[in-house]
């Protein structure tokens, strides 16, 4: 999130779109009321189903799985005819003014960017850049009427999603569509902000980076960016999801959002060439690298050495290292002996369920743990398998639940939070900072007398923690410690990541969390002062939320380019002219002393090269600078907006694009979700009475027309049916599930949860056997959320 | 302790359910695994381990779709049935607004269930014992909230003393108007005024709550009239009857002390 969790209390629009935030995010709630309480604030839900999200919100506007870029589309176009926009915002701290390439171009009969390489299936890029003069500055044109500028390229791309192409491609009700596109476009105007709500209904798609890409966009043309109440607003999964990608548990990165080495970059220097150009923050990354080399290899990393560099692994060149391409390798058994599963169960989480467990035979062994017998510990008595020829070796390490353990949680408004055990874990269970502690030092044990080069990795590798069997909380403290960094001269831990080197002085395990434990000021995760200095709900005294203790980022964004607050109704951030400094309620996102009048003093987006926002991503994302409507793989429908069906870029592995389902086979749009009951793949809740007793069983929602058709009755098993595989549910007909009506055509759409598997008090089909095996062109996240499925009866 | 009661809205219910399951949680009652009913509703009712829920409600509307989720529950009347029919005197009702049920005199003979407006006793019938909400009576007189208010992450029940919540819904109904123009409070003036005062979307009927709840008489009528008829002495005048029928109606309201009392809560905060 840009904002927080507290936050949506002080917005005037609330737009839920791709979340179900009542039923899976229950606190967003709590907030959201009050905003309507106390402003009159409007909750907008935008879903396929009618869910209880729905049920509380001020207005629903129904749209089928996978139009969203139509949607957003439909929205800038509303905008850009009735000029909604925040202008002097959009003019100050948005790229609309700059021109671009001549040789950038969109075709909507191909439905192409410019340069695109059939066989690559991937974009050149080259004219997605600025234009530039003859000094190297970016070409602009304030009057935003230059043909080329990034504000009529915009209008122009969008001007093809028109309200009834948008009704057409959504099956929107017209007049429920405009009603949202008033309601939210109304927060342009100075005073008011939106929020933007959104989770894995934007995300699990093949073109689910541009979905993000849209509301970021959205938010920059409204001038919804950086002020309490706006922001673009990510409802994490899991608890922790935010700080496991925060600490990179993500094949492309390294902690802090740095890209992983690849062999692209074999020294040190490659990598740091890669750093993008100042005034960009992120023109520090070299130092962010060092320290984080420093703190992982200690001595062994020196200037000389670049810092260890060589000991990272290094990804093969092109080669995607995602969940869909790591069990396509293990299902052609083409080199995976062994898997360590943490805290998951791909049996069933993972897309393609099926192909799936099936690779996973392939292991020699497999390390699980979890505090439950889960599916993926139990792959090999799946339904369907046959144990006797299976020859993995499987270990399960009963693990403490959350309730069991003691150390930090980082939540999806980045503030990260301190928790200490409530209760001692049953019989042996360890928490697993324990076994990787462990495991660690097993493995340096067996290398430590090795002399070859290659095992230098592991000899150098720190692990200086105390012993967590002796005391769990030293060991967490002093990780958390590492992870802050220090200056190894002083031996003090660092103020902040500006104090990091990139000459070897520093040590820092990640850049972004640097602040959160000082000696000054105390491991801050564990700090609770419920102060609210403004009362915008920003408590600065409560845990720590990086970067730097900002609870709204980009915040100099709330206040106009000459440094004061938008409006008096909003003053959150701006600059004090008699203390000459940015002052506020939160921590300024900008150099403190920096005026308004200095140069890139007005320029609030510190992130980027030109500090501006982009509504045209230079260089682009993968499939494009700006988002382009195409059809998930599995599509009961053409592409009407451009003549391309899908996303020319999409992820399809070696698997996923073989086995698709077409539309006469399988006429139905599915989609999976989860229910506020059970949590994620139900390895805890279904093996919890009490939850179990709320939600005993998977079930698909479908229409009163879709069971009327097919002669099914509320409470029946019905068998769904894709190009993958089955999955039995038992039906639930209901009124808030329908039908859409896509360019002329009835097309139902059903969806079911996901939470179930054969393990637990209550059991039920995997519903991920049905999903695809494709993903997003950037991400590869797979398209869990729209695919095709017919739907029968069955006669038990 | 003066009267308390709480405030559940349903207009701003999201029926997360974690109502359901810190019922469950305090008062350490079994989970209870049935078979899917094609509802969000895990069961059709209350039963004597489940003494809240949430029924869920589809309304097609002419103004539009609307799905609603009422929270079920004792609703702790100020003229409370039960109290009135209990033969052995298990439910009394205390000062602090609970009817409270008095686990050694109850026989499960299940007088109240059918007495009460609203369903609500259950009976388990191998045990011999009614269940029902406690109003977390053992909380409540420790100053702590009821478990179901205490986890509401909405908002939606809020715990105070009556008066407040009267007032509270009152509030709550002009913001509730907005959005549902026959938005009502149930509960202030039925029965006494209820120990659990609503503010509903529409009319109380569409959500399974009687519009207008009586006490039947015919139920009341052996405990409040025949029985105290008998102990008095037969043949007695029709004035004597009176007189006792009104005697008894005082006593009834009047808190029995009793030894030994369900849940372990002391009354000594009373």
């Amino acid at each position: 999130m840009t904002n927080h969790w507290t936050d949506f209390k002080n917005t005037d629009v609330a737009l839920i779109c791709g979340s179900n935030a009542a039923e899976n995010h229950p606190v967003s709630f709590a907030w959201l009321q009050q905003a309507r309480e106390k402003r009159g604030a409007k909750i907008i839900c935008v879903d396929p189903r009618f869910t209880r999200t729905a049920a509380r919100a001020d207005l629903y506007c129904p749209i089928r799985s996978g139009s969203n870029i139509a949607f957003w589309g439909g929205m800038f176009n509303y905008i850009f005819e009735n000029e909604q926009y925040h202008k002097d915002y959009v003019l100050s701290y948005t790229n609309a003014a700059s021109v671009i390439k001549e040789g950038y171009a969109f075709d909507e009969n191909t439905g192409l960017f410019d340069s695109f390489n059939e066989e690559k299936r991937g974009y050149g890029k080259g004219n997605w850049d600025y234009e530039k003069d003859a000094d190297g500055k970016v070409v602009k044109d304030l009057t935003l009427r230059h043909p080329r500028c990034v504000f009529q390229l915009m209008k122009k791309h969008y001007s093809r999603y028109t309200i009834d192409m948008v009704v057409q491609t959504t099956g929107a009700p017209p007049d429920k569509l405009v009603e949202v596109y008033k309601l939210y476009s109304s927060t342009g105007q100075v005073g008011k902000a939106g929020s933007i709500l959104y989770a894995m209904g934007q995300t699990q798609y093949t073109s689910g980076s541009q979905n993000v890409r849209c509301m970021a966009m959205l938010q920059l043309l409204l001038g919804n960016m950086g002020l309490p109440g706006g922001g673009v607003n990510a409802l994490r999964g899991h608890s922790n999801v935010q700080g496991s990608t925060d600490m990179a548990l993500l094949f492309h990165l390294l902690p802090g959002y740095m890209p992983a080495p690849t062999t692209e970059w074999p020294t040190l220097a490659d990598y740091n060439a890669t750093t993008p150009a100042a005034p960009s923050y992120w023109s520090n990354r070299p130092k962010f690298v060092a320290s984080l080399l420093k703190a992982w290899y200690g001595d062994a990393a020196t200037p000389q050495n670049q810092f260890a560099y060589d000991f990272l692994p290094k990804a093969k060149k092109g080669k995607n290292y995602s969940h869909i391409s790591m069990f396509e390798d293990l299902h052609a058994n083409t080199g995976i002996k062994g898997l360590f599963v943490w805290g998951q169960n791909p049996v069933v989480s993972g897309p393609s369920a099926g192909l799936e467990s099936k690779a996973m035979e392939n292991l020699d062994w497999l390390v699980c743990l979890d505090p439950f017998e889960n599916e993926t510990s139990t792959f090999w008595k799946r339904p369907g398998a046959n144990a006797k020829k299976i020859n993995t070796e499987v270990f399960l390490l009963p693990v403490t639940t959350f309730l069991e353990k003691e150390g930090t949680l980082t939540h999806s408004g980045r503030l990260i939070q301190y928790r200490w055990k409530a209760v001692d874990g049953p019989g042996n269970v360890r928490q697993e900072s324990y076994i990787i502690d462990r495991l660690v030092k097993r493995v340096k044990s067996l290398y430590a007398a090795s002399t070859k080069p290659q095992d230098l990795p592991i000899k150098s590798m720190t692990w200086n923690y105390p012993d967590p069997l002796v005391s769990q909380a030293n060991f967490i403290d002093a990780v958390m410690r590492e992870i802050n960094g220090k200056d190894l001269a002083t031996g003090k831990q660092v103020p902040s990541f500006a104090a990091l080197k990139d000459d070897g002085s520093t040590n820092c395990g990640n850049w972004i969390y640097s602040g959160m434990y000082t000696e000054e000021l105390g491991n801050r995760t564990k700090s609770r002062v419920l102060d609210d200095p403004g009362g915008w709900g920003a408590h600065p005294g409560w845990g720590f939320s990086w970067p730097a203790n900002r609870r709204i980022i980009y915040n100099r964004a709330s206040a106009d380019p000459s440094g004061k607050p938008w409006s008096k109704e909003r003053a959150y951030i701006w600059w004090d002219e008699a203390a000459q400094k940015w002052t506020g309620y939160d921590v300024p996102d900008f150099i403190g002393t920096v005026k308004p009048t200095d140069p890139l003093g007005d320029k609030p987006f510190i992130m980027q090269t030109e500090r501006e926002g982009r509504l045209f991503a230079i260089k682009g994302l993968n499939d494009g600078p700006f988002p382009e409507h195409y059809e998930p793989v599995e599509s009961p429908t053409l592409n009407v907006l451009n003549k391309r069906q899908n996303n020319p870029a999409a992820f399809l592995g070696k698997e996923g694009g073989k086995v698709k389902g077409d539309s006469e086979k399988f006429p139905i749009i599915c989609s999976t979700w989860r229910v506020c009951e059970q949590f994620h793949t139900g390895a805890y809740s279904r093996n919890m009475p009490w939850l179990a007793e709320l939600m005993p069983s998977s079930f698909v929602e479908i229409s009163e027309e879709l069971a009327a058709e097919k002669g099914i009755k509320n409470g029946e098993v019905v068998e769904l049916v894709s190009a993958r595989g089955t999955a039995r549910a038992v039906a639930m007909v209901t009124p808030r599930a329908r039908v859409f009506k896509l360019h002329g055509k009835n097309v139902h759409q059903v969806g079911l949860t996901w939470h179930f598997g054969y393990q637990g008090l209550v059991k039920g089909e995997i519903a991920n056997h049905l999903t695809p095996h494709v993903g997003d062109a950037n991400t590869a996240i797979p398209e869990y959320k729209a695919f095709l499925v017919d739907i029968r009866r069955v006669t038990v | 302790m003066s009267r308390m009661a709480r405030l559940i809205d349903i207009t701003r219910c999201t029926a997360c359910r974690g109502c359901q399951v810190a019922c469950k949680r305090w008062n350490q009652l079994e989970g209870e695994i049935g078979p899917f009913t094609g509802s969000y509703q895990s069961h059709s009712d209350l039963s004597p381990n489940r003494w809240t829920m949430i029924k869920f409600y589809e309304e097609k509307k002419q103004t539009g779709f609307e799905w609603h989720f009422r929270k079920t529950t004792c609703l702790h009347c100020g003229d409370a049935a039960c109290v009135r029919v209990c033969p052995n005197g298990a439910l009394v009702q205390m000062e602090n607004g609970t009817i409270r049920r008095i686990e050694e005199n109850c026989v499960g003979c299940g007088y109240c269930a059918k007495a009460c407006p609203f369903d609500i006793p259950k009976v388990d019938h191998e045990a011999k014992k009614m269940r029902k909400c406690t109003f977390c009576y053992d909380r409540i007189t420790n100053g702590l909230t009821p478990s179901c208010a205490k986890t509401c992450v909405p908002r939606a029940i809020v715990y105070g003393s009556w008066d407040d919540m009267a007032k509270l819904a009152d509030e709550r109904l002009a913001q509730a108007k907005g959005r549902y123009p026959k938005a009502q409070i149930y509960g202030k003036t039925e029965l006494g005024g209820l120990g659990v005062i609503y503010v509903l979307p529409d009319s109380p009927a569409n959500y399974g709550l009687p519009i207008d709840p009586k006490i039947s008489f015919s139920l009341v009528f052996w405990k409040e009239v025949v029985q105290p008829a008998g102990k008095l002495l037969l043949g007695a005048s029709l004035a004597v009857t009176a007189a006792a029928f009104i005697f008894s109606r005082r006593n009834a309201f009047k808190q029995k002390p009793s030894s030994k009392i369900e849940e372990g809560g002391g009354q000594g905060h009373e």
